[in-house]
């Protein structure tokens, strides 16, 4: 998946969801699985909303939490390349040229 | 006969003794909620010697003279009204009428030692929010009191004096106890020198500045040069280490918030393994029957006795439904009836549903599925569809719904459901007259690829029934 700070995702629409109690739990129809978010992948997975950078995404992890940049930055873009493999994200805009170095 | 009182104020522990009872209730009751019974004291306190006159309606003053802290009144110097020991650790105060004369004093005694042992005390209020105190100094009508009010989120710890000491790295504050104060306390993370104003503005005070405006605020017990170096040493130590502002704000709005995002005293913890819901959580919970429609195109026996006569939801009462339930937390919709596939907007319905984040599941009779059905059911993306099976056979199913026919109609609806990729689950009801079929009805689920579940058919009884029926009626005006 490429993926750049300048990206923009949304949820995919045939995803259900709910967030209960600050848990975010979501359905995969396709296999029936039932999946559980813990805390800092529901924060990121409630901004991924079709508007938020992915850089402006990481930098809401890193004003709520208590956490380094750089961690915020690792937390969120694993998150998003996990969900947008598995299609329950899907990118609005085009990656562009200029990419995260990978460390 | 003599009292003794154990209190322990901003870390220090005191023993104060008395022989007026009256005296002694007055203090316990001030210090109520700062008793302690800690073995080791740090000081004793005497009240001793009836004074039945003060020599003034002024306080008592602390004075150092010939090596001692002397407790004088401001127009007679010359009348002993206590003294302090400060290396002896202990000190004899007047047994004033003035009740509040003899707390002065006793605060007095308390401010010495901790000034002496390196802490501040500062004309301030203060609140804190997850062990993180926010200090307010300033002057009567700078709006100390005021400020705490419109912070919701934090818990006030002190309205009118806080002592401040350093604590290893950190500073700890604590309050005094006056103005009915309770015993708390906090580490300290933020300065803030409340001033009313339009908006809310912060603005970032230097040391200089700070150090200057926590002095004006600093209390002073005597002005002995050797406790006075202490306490300026602690201010200067306390602007250069927390970080000061001065905060403009205005009146009737809340303030917590903005000191929020500023100190980032909201920033969770981060924990990655934690999980929110317990382990053991229960899904069920979040599943919710809907039962779109009474009417059926089947006449099964086991069901129709107890099925009203007619009701339908309208699709604007389902709408306002599905809302409230997404509100609520409920993830998992069975769209069910009656046959819900005879409701004229089932498609409206599902849709609707399926944009509010539902994960779907029909229940069915599976005679009205045709392949145009099945991928629009595909399309919208149902988790599960049930499909009800009443017998092995086509004479059970058909005796038992009441309709020729309904046997292959139901068979054909789930291949084509299964063609379409769906999650089809044959779904029987043990009535006396099919239970010798399950076997055969199991095979079935077999031979078209499909999952079987029993579920068990409740007869209600009147009175659930009318219940259910009126809530039915309440919530949903549809025809």
């Amino acid at each position: 998946m490429m993926l750049s700070l300048e990206t923009i995702f949304r949820k995919n629409d045939k995803v259900p969801w709910r967030v209960i109690e600050g848990e975010a739990i979501l359905v995969k129809v396709d296999s029936g699985e039932v999946s559980h978010l813990n805390e800092v992948a529901t924060e990121i997975w409630q901004a991924i909303d079709g508007k938020r950078k992915v850089a402006d995404i990481i930098k809401h992890i890193h004003d709520s939490f208590e956490v380094k940049k750089e961690e915020a930055e690792k937390d969120t873009l694993e998150f998003i390349r996990t969900m947008a493999d598995k299609k329950i994200i899907v990118a609005v805009n085009p990656p562009e040229k200029k990419k995260i170095k990978s460390k | 006969m003599r009292k003794s009182l154990e209190v322990k104020i901003a870390g220090l522990s005191a023993e104060i003794r008395t022989e007026d009872i009256q005296a002694f209730s007055f203090l316990r009751s001030k210090f109520i909620d700062f008793l302690s019974n800690q073995k080791k004291k740090d000081l004793t306190i005497e009240i001793r010697g009836k004074h039945p006159s003060s020599p003034d309606q002024a306080l008592p003053r602390l004075v150092f003279e010939e090596g001692k802290y002397n407790l004088i009144s401001e127009k007679k110097p010359e009348i002993s009204l206590g003294h302090i020991d400060l290396e002896r650790r202990n000190a004899c105060i007047s047994d004033f009428e003035d009740r509040d004369k003899i707390l002065h004093s006793v605060l007095l005694c308390f401010a010495l030692f901790i000034e002496s042992s390196g802490g501040i005390i500062l004309h301030a209020s203060a609140a804190y929010k997850n062990g993180q105190g926010f200090l307010f100094p300033g002057p009567a009508n700078a709006g100390k009191s005021t400020i705490l009010k419109q912070l919701n989120e934090f818990s006030p710890l002190a309205e009118e004096w806080v002592a401040v000491k350093k604590d290893g790295s950190s500073f700890r504050m604590g309050s005094i106890p006056c103005q009915n104060a309770s015993n708390k306390k906090a580490k300290l993370h933020h300065i803030f020198f409340p001033k009313k104003g339009k908006h809310v503005v912060f603005k970032r005070l230097g040391q200089k500045e700070t150090a200057k405006k926590i002095l004006r605020n600093c209390l002073f017990s005597t002005m002995h040069p050797e406790i006075t170096g202490k306490v300026l040493a602690g201010v200067a130590e306390l602007a250069t280490e927390i970080p000061c502002y001065e905060l403009e704000f205005p009146l009737n709005v809340r303030i917590d918030r903005e000191i929020n995002k500023l100190t980032g005293s909201d920033k969770k913890r981060l924990n990655r393994r934690r999980r929110i819901l317990p382990e053991d959580f229960d899904l069920s919970r979040l599943h919710e029957p809907l039962i779109l429609t009474w009417n059926c195109n089947l006449l099964c026996r086991h069901c129709r006795p107890y099925l009203p006569q007619e009701g339908t939801l309208s699709i604007d009462d389902v709408k306002k439904h599905l809302d409230r339930l997404a509100k609520n937390g409920i993830l998992f919709l069975h769209l069910t009836g009656g046959e819900p596939l005879v409701h004229k907007d089932f498609w409206k319905i599902s849709s609707h549903a399926q944009k509010k984040k539902f994960a779907l599941i029909l229940h069915t009779n599976g005679t009205l599925i045709t392949p145009e059905i099945g991928e629009k059911l595909k399309d919208l993306n149902f988790l599960h569809v049930f499909v009800t099976v009443l017998g092995g056979n086509r004479q059970t199913h058909d005796y038992l719904t009441g309709v020729e026919g309904s046997f292959e109609r139901t068979i054909s609806g789930m291949r084509i459901l299964k063609e379409n990729d769906l999650d089809v689950i044959l779904s029987t009801t043990q009535l006396k007259e099919n239970q010798e079929e399950i076997p055969q009805m199991r095979e079935m689920a077999e031979n078209l690829g499909v999952k079987f579940r029993i579920v068990p058919f409740q007869t209600p009884n009147k009175k659930e029934y009318e219940e259910f029926n009126q809530c039915y009626q309440k919530n949903f005006q549809g025809s």
